[in-house]
């Protein structure tokens, strides 16, 4: 039959593609970061990524999570999303439009750069955020958790 | 169309429906609490404008007839006020003006209290009271908006712009809940309340906006599960008792619509490329709530014996209809995306190519004829014929879209259709000789969010 000559056809140009769509996975260079009075547990690759794309708004002592992120073209963040929340950048921004137009859940706040991430998390109870380097560990008001 | 279902596990008591009727006077108070919030840190306002153009060849989708191109225009405001850390209270109002699919209005989208009941390191449990979206395939939550739907016009055949009002947002209460997994995260949520239902979909359904429609009882249920970030697969459900109650001058009589709803549906989102599938099965239970010029026909040759014995008018009609769509979107670069679609519906999967629909119409209209031209005693019933097409509609669809910026997006597309399943019943009616099997729909829109 001809019309499903089209139906095999997408499913193979499907399965290829399936198989060449990986995702490089260098977690190493980027270290997520929590105010450093903060508690909040171990810290998943899966829990991160139901955090940032703001499924799970709170700590489990009770306290709002609150989401800082950097410029979704920004290349650390499409680097950060993909390898390390499994997400493309593309995939975040619709679910936090999402959020922002059905009133359900939260959307993150948006930081300029890495410079304006470490003092927003230092500061900002509750929070988390990325960068792609290590902060000083000692004195600082930050501490890494991934 | 009307139509899918399965018995409903329970029926709501006299006392959930007491107690949905105060969450809607409640509904107003909140929207006007949340607009008296200034702006700070524990606050979020924004929104968006959408202008397009719709040029309709051959077909009466949003009324256009081609002669014109229709104006479509959507401007939303919401706002989000966190109470405290588990309180929060959101709302959005919205103006659309889609043809006359939907009329010119002004409409508070959604106006609800979200507090936090549980959370821990790995599950979160939120409910909500007051008016919310419902949980509805990929997408039911967001068709209205340009940056988180995939086309301009959604697939038809799963999101139809006439009975919107059926499935779109509740006034009541919900529980939802998140649960991780070692390899991803599944949601739950669930809804017992009311439809908000406006007069167009009483015009859209039943061709008369003096009618009335009351949604009795209503429920949503709807589990996802997304497994490591790039699939998502998920299952709806929703339950609608709608009474009709017809108007002196209705051309419909009085009737009831149970109406059941399955949306099963998969995502898979790639680098460069996201595959989209939905599949929706309805079962629609429609007790009387027949055409007065079908029962008037009926009627007059029972009450003349020596006429050949009527059809029988059956006084409850049960309707299964199928529905699917498959989207392919292709990211050419960072702004420009290429969408390819195809959706279709069955209106009746007994009948799916439509050819006993239109053998019992042009029966009915033959006899209808036969009766207007008998002497004397004659009556014009006007029961027109109603052609096979009416009862399936197949869409392909081509579009793109341009982001240059977070801010503005800007959505051009192709769509070709071939018959009319999903058109307004007024437009039916007013149209029903001159609708084309073959048709074809342009869409332009740009749009600004702020």
């Amino acid at each position: 039959m001809p019309q499903y000559r089209y139906c095999y056809l997408l499913i193979v140009w499907l399965s290829i593609a399936l198989c060449f769509s990986s995702t490089s996975t260098a977690d190493d260079v980027y270290r997520v970061i929590v105010p450093a009075n903060l508690s909040p547990g171990e810290i998943s690759k899966n829990r991160l990524r139901a955090i940032f794309s703001m499924r799970l708004q709170h700590w489990p002592d009770g306290q709002k999570i609150r989401v800082f992120v950097l410029p979704s073209r920004s290349e650390l963040h499409t680097h950060f999303s993909r390898d390390v929340l499994g997400f493309f950048p593309y995939q975040l921004k619709r679910i936090w439009n999402k959020n922002t137009f059905t009133g359900i859940g939260s959307i993150p706040v948006e930081v300029i750069d890495e410079s304006a991430m470490l003092s927003a998390v230092a500061k900002t109870p509750g929070a988390i955020g990325y960068l792609s380097f290590t902060p000083e560990q000692e004195g600082s008001d930050v501490s890494v958790v991934y | 169309m009307l139509a899918w279902f399965i018995k409903p596990p329970f029926n709501t008591t006299t006392a959930a429906l007491g107690a949905v009727n105060r969450v809607r006077r409640l509904i107003l108070p909140l929207a006007a609490l949340l607009i008296s919030f200034p702006v700070s840190a524990d606050s979020h306002w924004g929104g968006y404008i959408s202008l397009g153009t719709a040029d309709a060849r051959d077909n009466s989708f949003y009324d256009l007839d081609g002669s014109n191109p229709g104006l479509l225009t959507e401007v939303v405001l919401n706002g989000r006020h966190s109470l405290d850390d588990r309180l929060q209270l959101s709302g959005q109002l919205m103006y659309r003006n889609k043809g006359k699919t939907q009329e010119e209005e002004v409409r508070l989208d959604y106006a609800f209290l979200d507090y936090t009941l549980a959370s821990s390191s790995n599950s979160e449990y939120h409910s909500f009271l007051g008016r919310f979206k419902n949980s509805i395939g990929l997408q039911g939550s967001t068709l209205d908006v340009p940056f988180s739907r995939t086309a301009s016009i959604l697939p038809q055949s799963i999101y139809d712009e006439i009975s919107r009002d059926l499935y779109v947002a509740a006034d009541g209460i919900a529980l939802q809940s998140t649960h991780l997994f070692a390899n991803g995260e599944l949601e739950f949520m669930a809804t017992l309340g009311r439809l908000d239902m406006g007069k167009q979909l009483t015009a859209n359904l039943i061709g008369d906006y003096e009618d009335n429609l009351d949604s009795k009882d209503f429920y949503n249920l709807g589990v996802e599960y997304s497994f490591a970030g790039q699939w998502l697969v998920g299952f709806d459900h929703v339950y609608a008792d709608i009474e009709h109650s017809a108007s002196a001058a209705s051309t419909y009589q009085s009737g009831n619509i149970e109406l059941e709803r399955n949306y099963l549906f998969l995502r898979y989102s790639a680098e460069s490329w996201e595959l989209n599938l939905e599949y929706l099965y309805q079962d629609a239970t429609i007790d009387n709530l027949l055409p007065n010029n079908l029962v008037g026909l009926s009627e007059f040759i029972t009450g003349n014996s020596f006429l050949p014995p009527a059809p029988p008018l059956p006084t409850r009609n049960d309707t299964t209809s199928d529905s699917y769509y498959v989207q392919l979107r292709y990211f050419l670069n960072e702004q420009l995306t290429l969408m390819l679609g195809y959706d279709v519906i069955y209106a009746n999967r007994d009948d799916k190519n439509g050819r006993e629909h239109q053998q019992q119409y042009e029966q009915l209209s033959q006899l209808s004829d036969f009766v207007a031209e008998l002497p004397v005693i004659g009556q014009d019933f006007g029961v027109n014929p109603s052609p096979a097409y009416s009862q399936y509609q197949k869409t392909a669809t081509l579009g793109l879209s341009w982001q240059p910026n977070q801010d503005w997006m800007l959505m051009f597309e192709y769509h070709r259709v071939k018959g009319s399943a999903v058109m307004p019943a007024r437009i039916n009616k007013q149209l029903e000789t001159e609708r084309h099997q073959h048709s074809s729909l342009l869409v332009f829109q740009a749009s600004y969010r702020f």
